[in-house]
């Protein structure tokens, strides 16, 4: 007999046994404890409120105050056009080329200084995007715990001895080969069939890049559709189910509702049919740029026109998405990082709003038949690295960066540009484990 | 409630955790502990050192390997901090190193539990402390070396020696019992 088949023998023998306790022990080791921690449930109630409403007030802010600032400008336009329109008149009168030069700085003066404020605002709206940028820092102190569980130098020696064996002096490899090798049969069979759900509920910020490619439109057309659309606030939200395949390995899937909200910005002048739309209006002297050529074509609308006005529209696009993902956990402590990687199926695409046509003259509706939208986008790739914290016996808080990546164009086949998205977000919200 | 949410809850504090964890481990770990001090008294005493050790050190668990087998570690430590007054001695008992093939299958079913505990509890200490360490708690011959400051090779000769001598007392028992018969 082999010395193993004789030492597994014995283990089986000895290792299925139980002793009784006296019912004292209990209280002994109990009185040798820590008091139990006091306010753990707000502590933990604040670090659930911080990782799920700071992030989410931040998009709501931005979201609600980019929607103020829209509606402001087009209650402002009556005002403008009448404004331009009295000064215009003004011009009109003047015979000497420097009165009128000074007269067109003049009564573009209130158009100017709107358009100054719209500067301003995006200003504020980017410097709070740098901020936002700021957020992954919030993964710095598991760098910490992860280094105090080395060796913590705090920690009495004669204590410390006791694990050292167990935690310092063998590669993890070999102990956890080790500990598995002599794990009883029955706990490796239970391991191996219990079965742990788990369900996420999230919210991400996420900033969006919005490609736009010549497809068989104009270059003139591709230069007009990236100079008046901005992308100006993104978020994704959903909930997952996932289970655990074994210790570390996991699968989860679900839904995720992305939204994109985009700002579509220019000047819109009747009666110009022979001027592309998209004309903006230089902050500094009041005078109109031709978007295609940066040419500041002043005088002529000066000239020309009575009445015009800055037009902005707010497209939002909605893509829900089916996310199908494999993982991998380590732990240390309360705190994880997991990390998960799969492909997501497009389930769902909405559009709302407009665009302008390849004719560089009117808008379309996005919405209707003839967007330039898929109706559905097909599938994406997707990446997600997460800080997991358990706050409760069942309950984690998630937080970490997000990568979706979409295969195909989101633009259908023959429109006049091609269309495509990504988009980096900062996850964050709760776990539930069952 | 699995392992895991006992961990966390013990991680956190939560003194139902801890003492779901106690409750579920105590009675085996209390098996661990006669193996090194032979008495119920002493056995609880480092029981109650390797529990409060446990919850001390849970957080630093890495959800790896068997927890039960960590536990397990901690007890045997706590054990041989108990009789720390005792240093290991080599063992120098002579055992017949040349013995012949034999399948003890049926030797051990035959036997209990505390018959078999008994045989093994009537080898000398040294031999007993490393074939509890090595064959019943899993721990390697470096793991022993360090824990009782020995070198891995003494590790490996003394659980030799400890088997042959424990497969001899196997033996004899077998041909006692059979004469008795």
């Amino acid at each position: 007999m082999q010395d193993e088949q004789f030492d597994d023998l014995i283990r089986q023998k000895l290792n299925s046994e139980e002793e009784s306790v006296s019912t004292g022990l209990w209280s002994r080791v109990e009185a040798e404890l820590p008091v139990a921690k006091q306010g753990v449930f707000n502590r933990n109630l604040l670090w659930l409120l911080l990782f799920l409403l700071i992030p989410s007030g931040i998009g709501w802010y931005y979201f609600t105050s980019n929607q103020t600032e829209i509606s402001s400008l087009n209650d402002n336009q009556p005002n403008k056009a009448e404004a331009i329109s009295n000064k215009s008149s003004l011009v009109n009168i003047a015979d000497n080329k420097s009165e009128q030069d000074n007269s067109i700085k003049s009564a573009n003066n209130d158009a100017a200084n709107n358009s100054i404020r719209n500067h301003s605002a995006k200003s504020n709206y980017s410097t709070v995007l740098i901020n936002n940028n700021a957020v992954p820092k919030t993964l710095e102190p598991l760098r910490v715990i992860a280094s105090t569980t080395k060796e913590n130098p705090k920690v009495n020696n004669s204590e410390w001895d006791l694990l050292k064996p167990i935690q310092i002096t063998l590669p993890e490899s070999e102990i956890s080969q080790a500990l598995i090798t002599h794990k009883p049969a029955s706990e490796i069979e239970k391991t191996k069939k219990g079965i742990r759900v788990f369900t996420d509920v999230y919210y991400a910020p996420e900033f969006t890049q919005h490609t736009r490619d010549l497809g068989s439109g104009n270059t003139a057309y591709l230069k007009l559709r990236r100079n008046t659309e901005k992308n100006i606030y993104s978020h994704s939200q959903g909930i997952r189910a996932g289970f655990w395949l074994n210790t570390n390995f996991f699968f989860k899937t679900g839904i995720d509702i992305f939204d994109m909200n985009e700002r579509l910005s220019y000047t819109f002048i009747p009666g110009m049919g022979n001027l592309p739309v998209g004309m903006r209006i230089d902050s500094i002297n009041g005078y109109y740029i031709n978007p295609l050529t940066n040419a500041l074509v002043a005088d002529t609308i000066v000239g020309s026109v009575n009445a015009t006005g800055e037009i902005i529209i707010s497209n939002h696009y909605r893509f829900v998405n089916v996310p199908i993902m494999f993982g991998w956990r380590y732990n240390r402590g309360l705190w994880s990082i997991q990390s998960s990687a799969g492909i997501y199926m497009n389930i769902y695409s909405g559009y709302k709003g407009k665009i302008i046509q390849e004719n560089m003259q009117s808008l379309i509706d996005i919405s209707s038949a003839a967007t330039p939208y898929k109706q559905n986008i097909g599938l994406g790739i997707s990446g997600e690295v997460i800080a997991t914290y358990s706050i409760f016996q069942n309950i984690e808080v998630l937080i970490g960066p997000k990568y979706n990546y979409h295969l195909s164009d989101i633009s259908r086949k023959g429109a006049p540009i091609r269309e495509k998205m990504s988009s980096i977000g900062m996850f964050s919200g709760i776990r539930l484990n069952f | 409630m699995t392992d895991r949410e006992l961990i966390e809850g013990c991680i956190r504090g939560d003194r139902n955790c801890q003492r779901a964890l106690f409750e579920k481990f105590a009675g085996k770990m209390k098996v661990v502990c006669m193996r090194y001090v032979n008495n119920h008294d002493d056995a609880e005493d480092v029981l109650q050192e390797g529990f409060i050790k446990v919850f001390k050190y849970i957080a630093k668990f890495s959800f790896e390997g068997s927890f039960e087998g960590w536990i397990r570690k901690i007890m045997v430590n706590a054990a041989l901090t108990k009789i720390t007054r005792y240093s290991y001695k080599e063992e120098v008992a002579m055992v017949h190193t040349n013995m012949p093939v034999y399948d003890y299958g049926d030797v051990i079913a035959d036997m209990s539990a505390k018959e078999l505990k008994a045989h093994i509890n009537a080898l000398p200490d040294g031999y007993r402390l490393v074939f509890n360490m090595y064959v019943i708690e899993g721990f390697s011959h470096k793991e022993i070396a360090e824990s009782l400051h020995i070198s891995e090779a003494t590790s490996r000769s003394q659980l030799l020696k400890a088997r042959l001598a424990l497969q001899q007392k196997l033996k004899k028992n077998k041909i006692t019992y059979s004469h008795a018969g």
